[in-house]
């Protein structure tokens, strides 16, 4: 074999793509660690909404998604590294909505996650009734913008009676979910009680396309729920005690004394658990993130990846 | 080396197109503007004179890479000039780093004359130099590195399709390469099928997201000495696997 | 040439293979139909080429000069822009590019193609000084008596095929010769033509061609028809008639 054949050269040019490519994979891979959020602050150096707008000749839909996929990668990974602060979340909603006024889904996820407080979310409800706002001008006949304004000044404004309006208008609207009726009326007699609130969460849960947003208030519910075990379990441990004058060792003793049927678990299944001085504890409080009692103490919130 | 005769000849041709000065012209027009609208909108002139000159530099930068590329290859075998070439001591690997090497030095004699535009404008509005000045140099050999990877996907293109069909090939792995970063980010959520195709792609067009820096360097940021070794090495390998690529395919071409 | 790879089998040129650059210095090649840069000069065209062949950087324009001169390029064209040059002065031009190096083997596509009969003759020359210089000189062409008056060796090629190869006196000599007879004496002309040779009168004098095997016969026929002989000159084959005899019998296997 001469030292000028073709298949020689061909062999060497091939390991020198793969070489190359392989290795500029590796350093890529290295340049995107090191910018981390770059590219997201840079989103954010334009000098406004309108002018990113007028400046995309155009293609304003194929921005809009691709500034919503930024907003949703951003909100991600702080989200997984429970983050005390997602305070680049609305600029890139502002941006994304501004692009395309009708991108629901935006305005929707920004309901939910700009309300809820760190690490679940920004804390910033008023920034989401904002965003909520803008999106009904831009969209009055769409009822669930409506749902999510309705739900902001329930839950976080505790306005019972412009949220009952809200619901009662946006259960006039075409092809709206019966829920809101129901919701209207709620609001309208009874004010803000747990009832009420857990029949918003279930309608969240059930009318909500965006799968984060439906998490996010299945563990509501399941939160409310254990608030409701735990103060339930407490009542009969203060019932064990009177009865027999003093405290139960285990749910063992409670069962005997025929005060209760089984081991309770909570909504995801775990066992409560019953601590030395008569209080109810959960297994596994993170995965319950808004529970208000029956958590050990010095426990802080954090976010879990909810498990399918 | 003969290498350097073939990147000679090539730069030669490339500074007899007419096409070349006409996009410079046009460039020099883009960065006199800026400082027209400089006047006209109060306190952001050196904002908007960093930004729309390096936009300036860059596009035209990317449209004559694109523009003389498309025919480095498929030109001379068209017009034939590439028999009496290859039919010398000339390996068909050396034909190719020349053509590609010629190209690039156009381009980076070109981009000095338009940087050297941009810094006279920027001393006409700011009437001195500042610190964060060096940071547009880094900016400008940012787009440098694009224009050699931009400079040899395009020959890889040319040296199997039409002109028309690398040119439309070429802007689109451009275009998508402006926007990488966020397709990584669509390969890391999405899983099946989608995954392996958005991985494929997003490691397979060029990043020039981590090149822009247009806009953060308009603001007077700062660019850390890693992140600019990294991207050096990057464009340096990306572009060496291209022309290796383009290489391989004209290895194996009959001329007819 | 490495231009088209071989389907297969092996070649070998100057003791090496085409691949081997150092077998390509010793080798000129005009294409067929050459194009050249057409934004170049014709000296910087050649020093170019002078360049890849690797001429040293000394050498170079001496060695321009003289090619150009030497395929009669005018010396006002030498710094003019290849696109303003006729087919003449660049069929030109590529024959200096293929010389320039010094090759001892050069390949000459068509080489007098888009020639002028001076420029013809004076490519003729060239390949014949060529020659004198030690040069193997390979070139293909259409005009088959060029290929006789200066070749050694011929190979005809048709339909893409070989159909023979050799030294063109011996090729030529194995084709049945003719002989031409000339008379006087009208009364001979039906017995000749009888023998296959056509007639054609000229004043007083008839001429006819026939073949060499018929010639005794021929010779006969006139003597008894008291015809008077005046020249008997044998007619030598062409390399045309050659080919054409060869295309014949092919296309006679093929059918």
């Amino acid at each position: 074999m001469n030292s000028f054949s073709n298949k020689k050269a061909s062999i060497a040019l091939t390991i020198t793509i793969v070489v190359c490519f392989a290795c500029s994979v590796l350093l890529l891979r290295k340049i995107d660690v090191a910018r981390g959020p770059g590219l997201i602050r840079e989103s954010l150096y334009i000098s406004s909404p309108s002018a990113l707008k007028r400046m995309s000749l155009g293609y304003t839909g194929l921005l809009a998604d691709i500034y919503w996929t930024r907003a949703v990668q951003y909100f991600g990974s702080h989200h997984q590294r429970s983050a005390e602060e997602y305070n680049l979340l609305f600029p890139l909603l502002d941006i994304t909505t501004t692009l395309d006024p009708k991108l629901t889904v935006a305005y929707r996820f920004g309901a939910t996650f700009l309300t809820e407080p760190p690490p679940q979310g920004a804390g910033q409800p008023e920034k989401a009734v904002e965003l909520v706002k803008r999106g009904i001008e831009r969209n009055p006949y769409d009822w669930r913008l409506y749902y999510d304004l309705g739900f902001l000044q329930a839950w976080d404004l505790h306005d019972y009676l412009a949220a009952s309006k809200t619901f009662e208008k946006g259960s006039q609207l075409p092809n709206s979910n019966p829920a809101l009726k129901v919701l209207a009326a709620a609001y309208a007699s009874r004010g803000g009680d747990l009832e009420t609130s857990r029949l918003l969460w279930r309608s969240t849960y059930e009318t909500a396309a965006n799968e984060a947003i439906r998490q996010n208030a299945l563990q509501h519910l399941q939160s409310m729920k254990a608030d409701d075990d735990v103060s339930a379990l407490e009542k009969v441990v203060e019932q064990y005690r009177v009865k027999t004058g003093s405290l139960p060792a285990s749910f063992s003793d409670l069962i005997s004394a025929g005060l209760l049927r089984a081991v309770p678990t909570d909504p995801t299944g775990r066992p409560y658990k019953l601590t030395a001085d008569g209080k109810i504890q959960l297994q596994d409080p993170d995965a319950m993130p808004f529970i208000t009692k029956g958590a050990p103490p010095h426990w802080k919130p954090k976010i879990t990846i909810p498990k399918d | 080396m003969r290498i350097a005769y073939i990147a000679a000849n090539t730069f030669r041709e490339a500074v007899r197109d007419r096409v070349l000065y006409n996009l410079i012209i046009f460039a020099l027009l883009m960065i006199g503007s800026s400082l027209l609208l400089g006047q006209i909108t109060i306190g952001v002139e050196r904002e908007l004179l960093v930004n729309l000159g390096l936009t300036a530099i860059s596009i035209f930068g990317v449209l004559i890479a694109i523009f003389i590329g498309i025919g480095l290859v498929s030109k001379e075998i068209d017009k034939r000039t590439v028999y009496t070439v290859l039919t010398r001591p000339v390996q068909r690997w050396q034909f190719i780093l020349g053509k590609y090497f010629g190209l690039v030095s156009t381009l980076a004699v070109n981009t000095l004359f338009m940087a050297a535009g941009l810094f006279a404008a920027l001393l006409f509005v700011m009437r001195r130099f500042q610190h964060a000045d060096v940071y547009v140099l880094v900016a400008i050999f940012f787009i440098l590195l694009q224009f050699i990877m931009v400079t040899s996907f395009t020959m890889l293109f040319s040296s199997f399709s039409t002109p028309i069909e690398s040119a439309v090939m070429a802007f689109c792995f451009f275009v998508i390469g402006n926007f990488s970063e966020d397709l990584r980010a669509l390969a890391a959520a999405s899983t099946g099928a989608v995954k392996i195709f958005a991985s494929a792609a997003a490691y397979l067009v060029p990043n020039f997201s981590a090149l822009n820096i247009s806009s953060s360097v308009a603001h007077g940021e700062a660019v850390a000495g890693r992140i600019i070794l990294l991207n050096t090495g990057y464009a340096i390998l990306y572009s060496a696997a291209m022309v290796a690529a383009a290489a391989l395919i004209f290895q194996r071409r009959d001329m007819k | 040439m490495g231009l088209v790879k071989p389907t297969s089998g092996s070649a070998s040129i100057l003791g090496g293979v085409i691949q081997d650059p150092a077998v390509r210095t010793q080798i000129g090649f005009l294409p067929e139909q050459p194009y050249f840069y057409d934004y170049l000069t014709a000296a910087e065209l050649l020093n170019y080429y002078a360049q890849l062949s690797g001429v040293p950087g000394g050498e170079r324009a001496r060695r321009i000069t003289a090619t150009l001169d030497r395929v009669g390029l005018a010396k006002d064209a030498v710094n003019t822009q290849l696109r303003k040059f006729s087919k003449g002065m660049l069929q030109r031009v590529g024959i200096a590019q293929a010389i320039l190096h010094d090759p001892k083997l050069v390949f000459l596509d068509e080489p007098m193609s888009g020639l002028d009969p001076i420029g013809r003759r004076e490519v003729r020359d060239l390949i014949a000084s060529l020659k004198e210089e030690g040069k193997t000189v390979f070139f293909s062409t259409h005009i088959l008596s060029d290929a006789e008056a200066l070749c050694d060796r011929v190979a005809i090629v048709a339909k893409g095929e070989l159909r023979g190869v050799g030294v063109v006196a011996d090729l030529t000599s194995s084709m049945r010769g003719k002989v031409e007879l000339v008379w006087e004496g009208v009364q001979a002309i039906t017995a000749v033509e009888a023998l296959g040779g056509e007639t054609h009168v000229a004043g007083e004098m008839i001429r006819a061609v026939i073949d060499d095997a018929k010639l005794d016969q021929a010779i006969d026929t006139l003597r008894v028809n008291k015809a008077r002989i005046i020249s008997m000159t044998p007619v030598r084959a062409t390399l045309e008639d050659y080919f054409l005899s060869k295309l014949a019998q092919s296309s006679g296997g093929n059918n």
